[in-house]
């Protein structure tokens, strides 16, 4: 049993029970849907409907047992990061992909049911239903000055680099101050979408409405307070790493915990609401979701959506963007576990450090770090095994590389084999590089060829 | 009240808007002085054309059943000349008896007709 393994496996094997109750809860009536699948108020009663949503649920925890006890048999095993990885990646893929094979399963009986029971909609061709005074009411707006504040928090870090000359690292922060901005900017794309009608209640579709946008307003405003924190705690990493990814963990767990929760209560809130709908006219727009799942409108001329329970939303795949984007995610999901594959790669790959003409060169797959032998100004052979923590770059058992900083030697470019020493500290007038290799002796070759240069 | 737009019909999806905003001032379920969505707010909830809001905005305010302005966008308009059909409704009304004669409607039939949507209309 490895650590490294064990963080990995451990950190994420709550993701199948967050998709449990994702699901399970599809099969809670919300706006008259469940499982996808709009009915009118007799169907939630109707005891086939009961017991179709009741197998769902029980398949889904089945697959929830089987994924968790996957995670951790993959936490037990002793293998390198790069083969754990790629284990993990297609469990990930597992994970994303199997709950959704009953879903559809039991989507496709429950409009069989519907379609028995007389509840389908027959007759009507494409349509859309708006409610126009819901449509009238203004939408209370945030303004960018709620968005500003925390942008100006995530700058401030960045201008701190800046002024220590820390450029690269600046530009990052740089990136996440610009981020916090677009938080604004995805808040009022956001607010443009459809109210929330279930039927002809106009009080209920403006109170589902002012719900899903307070949702956003909430969303919107985490987020940008989240990427101001941060890179508050990116800087602090830099200078304190361990205590400043610490930090940005709980950060992230806070986060992930707020929008959970904050998703959940928007759902407890629809299916209250909407507990006495269904009766006369309704709004049933099943025929414009793939099972229950995808949306396609080819009428409707925007690319994003709200998901119908919930506060998520998708794409129209009836729009060529939408269909980019969803082909994109499926070739993420399936492309995931190569990931891994290339990390095994790198493990297998040796760290190599010769000099080479007037160069030291530290070379790792196609990572090439080359310093001139002109600009070295010191030369020392490290024989203790080097304490450096990662900024940007690659870190793994077998190769460091990128950018680190270490207490003794403040910001460093690495490239070296942490398991075979000794390592070569090379001083310039525009940095410190801590190189190493993976074959025993190569780094001592170098330092013989390299003394003398500095002094 | 409810705007449902058929894609399917033969009838241009701007008719459609105009049409069902004149059944609902008619029914009652839309007042005088309510507050019609923005054209852009419209276009977004329906998913549709901004023009082609537009031009059912345009026609409901020729037919003089809706009023626009900067400030408050389009508002339904008060009837302010009760018993006076419009010249256009005439002509309307005109066509639609000319088609229940081709049909074979007789007069006290589509005299109950009438009366019975008429009725129905407004109990909405």
């Amino acid at each position: 049993m490895k650590t490294t393994n064990l963080i990995l496996w451990l950190s994420l094997c709550w993701i199948p029970l967050m998709i449990y109750a994702m699901l399970g809860n599809e099969t809670k009536f919300k706006k008259n849907i469940a499982v996808g699948v709009t009915f009118p108020q007799a169907g939630r009663e109707d005891p086939e409907v009961l017991a179709q949503l009741k197998r769902f649920r029980t398949a889904q925890r089945w697959l929830c047992l089987a994924l968790m006890a996957l995670a951790v048999v993959g936490a037990l095993l002793p293998w390198d990061l790069g083969w754990s990885m790629t284990a993990f990646l297609v469990w990930i893929d597992l994970c994303v992909v199997l709950p959704y094979l009953p879903y559809v399963r039991c989507n496709r009986a429950l409009r069989q049911i519907k379609a028995d029971r007389g509840w389908a909609r027959r007759g009507e061709g494409r349509r859309v239903t708006v409610d126009l005074r819901s449509a009238a009411t203004p939408v209370r707006e945030l303004s960018l000055g709620h968005f500003l504040l925390p942008a100006l928090a995530a700058l401030l870090p960045s201008l701190w680099c800046f002024w220590k000359g820390e450029t690269a690292f600046a530009l990052t922060l740089l990136v996440n101050a610009a981020l916090t901005l677009s938080c604004y900017l995805l808040y009022r794309y956001a607010l443009r979408r459809k109210s929330e009608v279930v039927d002809g209640n106009t009080d209920l579709t403006e109170v589902l409405t002012r719900l899903r946008r307070q949702h956003w307003r909430r969303l919107s405003l985490w987020t940008a307070w989240y990427l101001a924190l941060l890179s508050l705690g990116m800087l602090w990493s830099y200078y304190r790493p361990l205590l400043g990814m610490t930090a940005v963990l709980a950060l992230t767990l806070v986060l992930l915990l707020l929008v959970l929760r904050q998703e959940f209560s928007l759902r407890r809130m629809q299916e209250k609401l909407t507990a006495d709908s269904g009766v006369g006219e309704y709004v049933d727009e099943d025929d414009k979701w793939l099972w229950g799942l995808f949306y396609y409108d080819p009428d409707d001329s925007r690319l994003i959506v709200n998901n119908r329970v919930g506060g998520n939303t998708t794409v129209n795949l009836a729009r060529r963007a939408g269909q980019v984007f969803m082909g994109l995610t499926a070739a993420l999901l399936l492309f995931l576990p190569l990931i891994g594959v290339w990390m095994v790669q790198m493990e297998r790959t040796p760290v190599t450090v010769a000099v080479e003409g007037e160069a030291l060169v530290a070379r790792h797959m196609g990572t090439r770090y080359a310093v001139a032998l002109e600009d070295i100004e010191a030369v020392t052979l490290v024989e203790e095994r080097p304490r450096i923590a990662r900024i940007v770059g690659t870190g793994m058992d077998s190769v460091q590389k990128g950018s680190y900083s270490s207490e003794a030697w403040g910001p460093l470019t690495a490239c070296l084999d942490p398991r075979t020493g000794p390592w070569l500290l090379v001083e310039t007038g525009e940095g410190t590089y801590l190189f190493g290799a993976t074959r025993a002796g190569e780094a001592e070759e170098a330092y013989r060829l390299l003394e003398g240069y500095g002094e | 009240m409810l705007l449902h737009l058929e894609f399917d019909s033969e009838v241009p999806i701007y008719q459609q808007i105009r049409n069902q905003i004149v059944l609902g001032i008619a029914r009652g379920e839309l007042q005088a002085g309510e507050k019609l969505p923005t054209i852009r707010a419209l276009a977004e909830e329906t998913g549709i054309n901004m023009m082609t809001v537009s031009k059912a905005y345009q026609l409901l305010k020729q037919e003089g059943h809706i009023q626009t302005d900067r400030r408050s966008g389009a508002v339904v308009r008060a009837q302010t000349e009760p018993g006076t059909p419009r010249r256009e409704t005439v002509d309307g009304l005109r066509l639609r008896l000319g088609e229940l004669r081709l049909a074979g409607v007789g007069r006290d039939e589509m005299l109950a007709l009438c009366a019975n949507l008429w009725d129905e209309e407004g109990s909405k």
